[in-house]
């Protein structure tokens, strides 16, 4: 094999691990909506 | 009426001081089925490799819902996250993709998203959702996009919302409609909701 | 009255010896007072950033910025440019950048602020933070 075989599969290694850390940092910072029920908490912050 | 805003869009909206300075970023929108009502936004950091804060922001501490931002007086009324939404709770509660049903039973479709009024109010005012075959008829395969305003007496149990049925009879097929709908016409009745914010 | 866009880039020099300590780069405002409180001066050989308190400012011309003394303002302000920073009401909502500051040079006294939609009087400025100028909507 060519020498230049490692440095390719070194960047595509470098690149898939960039990828999936964008990924899961995307999964971490992403939201969604949630329903609570009223009056579950007492003594808690009143809601406005 | 102030503007209205879908809720999954304020997800990584940032929320800034009255000072100008960004302390971190909407993750999850909580609101109060039965009061109609936002209780509060978890947080996730501003920086690149930050991910969700211990902290959140009650609604107390909002001074506005705006369209670039939530601002807030101070950082220092974040609250921990337990305050405003339970892990448990937030496991649970999760409404997009709930089925919606009326309470004679009737299918209405699947929640898409919640849409709520910008300024102070933290109104949630209606859902935009997937219609079923049954509301939306007409043999598309495309499913019909349709807003149901909030009923008065709406229940959350588990993954599926349930209206009054008369409510299902006010869908429109848009956001101002809706806006024009819920924004003090007739039909809304007065309740615990009384503080509409005169804001800008 | 002055624009800061007509200070940028001016040479700032003591009135008492005449020595070169760089040329204007910067303001620093308090949004809450409408004032300017701070000048940065960015040295010219060590390319060293000084900071001084807008009190220390002798005269405004239009060729050169002299000041009585060169000592660094003590504590030193945040570092918040106002140029080119965006502007948000207290409702959340953005109002473009800001382009320009118009103040008067003897007290500090900030008139407005230019901004990419237009001029805003420095009455309504509430803070200037990392993220933003906030003013009051309306």
């Amino acid at each position: 094999m060519a020498w230049w075989t490692w440095l390719v599969v070194a960047v595509a290694v470098l690149v898939a691990a960039v990828l999936l850390a964008l990924a899961v940092q995307a999964r971490r910072r992403s939201g969604t909506v949630v329903a609570v029920r009223h009056g579950r908490r007492s003594g808690g912050k009143g809601v406005r | 009426m102030n503007e209205l805003m879908a809720a999954r869009s304020l997800t990584t909206r940032p929320v800034v001081t009255l000072g100008g300075d960004a302390v971190a970023q909407v993750k999850d929108t909580v609101f109060d089925a039965e009061a109609g009502r936002i209780t509060g936004f978890t947080l996730s950091g501003r920086g690149l490799l930050s991910g969700p804060l211990r902290q959140s922001l009650p609604w107390s501490a909002v001074h506005a819902l705006g369209h670039d931002a939530v601002v807030i007086r101070d950082r220092r009324e974040l609250a921990d996250t337990a305050a405003v939404v339970a892990r448990r709770e937030a496991a649970q509660g999760r409404v997009l993709g709930a089925r919606v049903l009326t309470d004679a039973g009737a299918d209405v479709g699947t929640v898409l998203d919640v849409v709520v009024e910008g300024g102070d109010s933290g109104r949630v005012v209606g859902f935009r959702v997937a219609a079923s075959k049954d509301l939306a008829p007409g043999s598309r395969r495309r499913r019909r996009q349709v807003y149901v305003p909030r009923g008065e007496t709406l229940a959350v149990s588990g993954r599926a919302l349930v209206m009054p049925a008369d409510a299902v009879r006010h869908v429109v097929g848009g956001l101002a409609e809706l806006a024009a709908l819920t924004g003090g016409g007739p039909g809304r009745r007065s309740g615990p909701e009384s503080g509409e914010g005169p804001l800008s | 009255m002055t624009f800061f866009s007509e200070l940028r880039g001016l040479p700032v020099l003591t009135v008492t010896d005449a020595a070169e300590l760089g040329e204007v780069r910067s303001l620093t405002v308090d949004a809450a007072s409408g004032t300017v409180t701070h000048l940065r001066v960015r040295g010219r050989r060590p390319r060293r950033e000084t900071v001084l308190p807008w009190a220390a400012v002798h005269a405004v011309g239009p060729d050169a910025v002299l000041v009585r003394s060169a000592d660094p303002a003590d504590p030193a302000p945040p570092p918040h440019d106002p140029v080119d920073r965006r502007v948000l009401t207290d409702a959340g909502d953005e109002r473009g950048t800001v382009r320009d500051l118009a103040f008067d040079p003897g007290t500090g006294r900030m008139r407005s602020v230019v901004t990419t939609l237009g001029e805003i009087p420095a009455d309504r400025l509430l803070g200037l933070g990392d993220h933003a100028l906030m003013i009051r909507a309306g």
